[in-house]
């Protein structure tokens, strides 16, 4: 078969691009050490009884050790908790693992401006952990379609200076 | 794509039917520098917008995912 040189110049660019993506999706997860956004494995919840679940009953934020802090969120129709009623206060560099699943339908967390996104489903605990590298609030929002007030599900990070963080709302273990 | 000889109404249509003033070229001899040239820059667009990704998403003082 006899091919054009033009078709063959960007059927040739067109290869080189695709090696080119895998080439730097590859990179960014060997070179680059890049994470994405997991569920807990082994562990599923029942969406019907999660509420009354052991940590999901009391969400919020439980200190580990000194630089690392959890955070056990509810995303539900149409707020997340804490986060929505109440902003979510978080110390900057430190190491903070998210721990969030919802009751009710599919919801997403998304940071923007930010790399932190995630998609909540009902019956699983989808978990990141990340730092904050400096001390100002972040907003939070619901990027998948939950209901009819979807469009105003929204949160709020405060992040503070780790010598402000006030642990006096800490959730106890 | 219409050639020529297709878009012209009320012809015979088909390549043992040309209408006047067309010729016949070979292959190699058609050359689409426009369409070159279109193509050319979509791809250099979209390389350089790939390229943009990179501080968009990485050299941002903002939290990232690391665990
Ligand atoms: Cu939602």
């Amino acid at each position: 078969m006899h091919v054009h040189r033009f078709e063959k110049l960007w059927i040739g660019l067109s290869l080189l691009l695709i090696a080119g993506f895998i080439g730097i999706v590859l990179f960014g997860f060997t070179v680059m050490d890049l994470k994405v956004p997991g569920i807990e494995e082994g562990r599923q919840v029942d969406p019907t009884t999660v509420l009354s679940d052991e940590e999901f009953s009391r969400p919020g934020v439980r200190k580990i050790s000194d630089d690392h802090y959890e955070v056990y969120m509810i995303a539900q129709q149409f707020i997340f908790r804490p986060g929505s009623t109440q902003p979510l206060t978080l110390p900057a560099n430190t190491r903070i693992t998210f721990h969030m699943t919802a009751p009710d339908v599919m919801h997403g967390f998304e940071v923007p401006g930010s790399g932190l996104n995630a998609t909540i489903i009902p019956g699983q605990i989808a978990t990141f952990s990340t730092r904050f590298p400096e001390a100002k609030s972040y907003g939070i929002i619901c990027h998948q379609y939950c209901g009819a007030a979807h469009h105003n599900m929204q949160g709020k990070i405060n992040v503070v200076p780790p010598s402000e963080f006030d642990e006096s709302n800490l959730i106890s273990q | 794509m219409s050639t020529p000889e297709s878009a012209a109404p009320g012809k015979a249509s088909g390549p043992e039917a040309p209408s006047e003033g067309s010729k016949e070229i070979s292959l190699d001899e058609f050359e689409p520098y426009g369409t070159l040239a279109v193509t050319g820059s979509y791809f250099v667009l979209l390389l350089v917008l790939y390229a943009l990704l990179y501080f968009v998403e990485f050299a941002t003082h903002a939290p990232h995912i690391i665990d």
